[in-house]
């Protein structure tokens, strides 16, 4: 003949299954390998900047700005007409920027960043 | 007494786990506003002729052989409001809705069954159905030759077998001849270009993108290792990422250049940082102006990208498609092993990070967990991250323009989009709220239907 349990017992029962799952879940949670979290990609971990001078501006001035911040030209991304040239040890990357800004010639400058895949953790 | 107790505690741990289990199966598609009717006896006509007056229905076809009728109803509610109007009907032996079927394809591929984003049968544990709906989609559409997909990443190993005979080739380059034939200053460019070591070798050396090409492109059907979502298509392999996986912004935007200059349709870019650069958004308004679609990855810091910008997936340029990840339940998933939090581990506090998502930023998602592909080297392996759920969304993508060759990238975009199945576990984490899904975007099946 069956008999149900008193309320208290199923009380006690509910309480050890919550415990049982509970520690089930924390023992999966930390058998596996931890993930680190990504970190920021944010610094210029090259010494190149990307140059991009406003329409019109003659090959002599490019030239001349060259000169001045020290810059030697690596290549061109001609389609989007952005010009990739390479800080010497007279300036860093980040004073060849400032100096960029200040030009009216320019229309941008920013660092040869890098980019990465997003998964770390195979 | 303890036996009890035990049983009591196993009792709950298994409907725990069955509560879990449950899943909700989405009804079948018809074809909205019809319905057939099967006559208990008489003319068919003539009692169609009676229901229509009586009813807000027309008569589309009949079939007198068997005693049916194809209706129509303007019925607001329906064809479910008219089933339950005429389920009691004296007259009617049975209602039912115009059911749509569809030529389903299973490819012969070994290892095809463990692809649950492909067709999730809950083989993996997961919810059924909460995949892309592939072999539904290769009833229609199964790839062609003609379509080029770009894997911008760590290169491909274009001599695996699951790969080598979708791997795209330069029809403007002659090999080795040591000249620059299609004058793109890429000398003997015959199956695109490694920008990391400048030459003409883009073998992956890395697993990266040896993996995502597989899921956009692995051969199908052809007895071997596992099935892209295009079983053929052209995969241009563009190397800009190290062995590291690290790469420059300048080679990436080279690779985007060439990807587009050589008319690749399609873009699959999983990879990120670097903070905004309008330069790289140059190149992606040049890949827009060139007619090809750029499908990025959301990113995996579990963060929101509308928060926190994440590149290139933030850039607002109309051709930029921002994917998220999806488990095998079709929920936003989580890559760490602790539920997305901060699990206490040996006294070390570790971050898991998952899916990122935005409400505004991010489009749609994808399968990006535990997914089968192929690995350099004649391998396959499971990879997770948003860098996985990319490739099945440029693989759809792919699908689209082997579908209507003549349709923009634009066109396309606008399809995926339309066409996702939507989830409550997605909505206002995204877009669209909602998950790719081939065979609706083939058939054109609004996400609203």
């Amino acid at each position: 003949m069956c008999r149900l349990p008193d309320l208290p017992k199923i009380k006690r029962a509910a309480a050890l299954g919550l415990i049982f799952i509970s520690v089930v879940n924390l023992w999966l949670a930390c058998s596996k390998e931890p993930v680190q979290k990504k970190p920021a990609f944010t610094a210029p971990v090259t010494n190149e900047v990307l140059i991009k001078f406003k329409p019109g501006v003659p090959e002599d001035s490019v030239r001349a700005l060259a000169a001045r911040l020290g810059l030697e030209h690596v290549r061109d991304l001609r389609d989007i007409g952005v010009r990739v040239f390479r800080t010497t040890s007279r300036l860093t990357v980040e004073q060849v920027l400032r100096a960029c800004k200040a030009d009216t010639c320019i229309e941008y400058a920013e660092p040869n960043s890098t980019v990465k895949i997003p998964e770390k953790n195979y | 007494m303890m036996k009890s107790r035990w049983i009591l505690v196993a009792l709950c741990l298994l409907t725990f786990i069955f509560s879990a289990q449950v899943q909700q199966k989405k009804p079948p598609e018809a074809v909205p506003g019809e319905f057939i009717v099967k006559w208990k006896t008489g003319a068919v006509t003539l009692m169609a002729d009676t229901l229509l007056h009586s009813m807000s229905s027309t008569q589309v076809q009949t079939f007198p052989e068997i005693g049916l009728s194809l209706m129509r109803t303007s019925v607001t509610g329906g064809v479910t409001t008219m089933i339950d109007r005429l389920k009691n009907d004296p007259r009617i032996e049975y209602v039912e809705p115009n059911y749509i079927y569809r030529a389903s394809i299973v490819p012969n591929d070994p290892q095809y069954d463990q692809l649950w984003g492909m067709n999730n049968t809950g083989q993996t544990g997961g919810t059924d159905d909460a995949d892309l709906d592939a072999p539904e989609a290769w009833g229609t559409q199964t790839g062609s030759d003609s379509t080029i997909i770009a894997v911008i990443d760590t290169g491909v190993d274009y001599n695996h077998p699951d790969l080598a005979a979708n791997i795209w080739t330069n029809p403007d380059e002659i090999p080795g001849n040591n000249k620059d034939d299609d004058n793109n200053d890429y000398v003997d460019d015959v199956r695109g270009w490694d920008f990391a070591n400048s030459d003409n070798d883009p073998m992956d050396d890395n697993l990266h993108g040896t993996h995502v090409a597989g899921t956009i492109g692995a051969i199908g059907n052809n007895g071997v290792g596992v099935a892209g979502v295009n079983w053929r298509v052209k995969i241009m392999p563009l190397k800009f990422l190290d062995r590291n996986g690290s790469g420059s912004l300048a080679n990436a935007i080279s690779a985007i250049i060439y990807g587009a200059n050589k008319k690749a349709r399609v873009m699959n870019n999983s990879w990120g940082g670097g903070g905004v650069s309008q330069a790289l958004q140059d190149a992606i308004n040049y890949a827009n102006n060139a007619g090809a679609l750029f499908v990025a990855a959301a990113g995996n810091d579990g963060t929101d990208n509308d928060a926190s910008a994440n590149y290139p997936s933030n850039y607002e340029v109309p051709n930029v498609v921002a994917v998220a990840a999806i488990d095998h339940k079709g929920d936003l998933a989580v890559f760490g092993s602790g539920g997305g939090g901060i699990c206490g581990c040996g006294g070390k506090v570790i971050d898991l990070p998952g899916s990122n998502f935005g409400a505004n930023s991010v489009d749609l998602a994808a399968p990006g967990k535990d997914i089968l592909s192929t690995a350099p080297n004649n391998g396959y392996q499971k990879l997770s991250g948003t860098s996985m759920a990319t490739p099945h969304v440029a693989g759809v993508a792919g699908l689209l323009f082997s579908q209507f060759p003549t349709w923009t990238h634009l066109q396309v975009k606008e399809r995926l989009l339309a066409t996702v199945e939507t989830s409550p576990g997605l909505q206002g984490k995204m877009v669209t709220g909602g998950r790719v899904n081939a065979q609706r975007a083939l058939a054109g099946t609004m996400a609203a239907d």
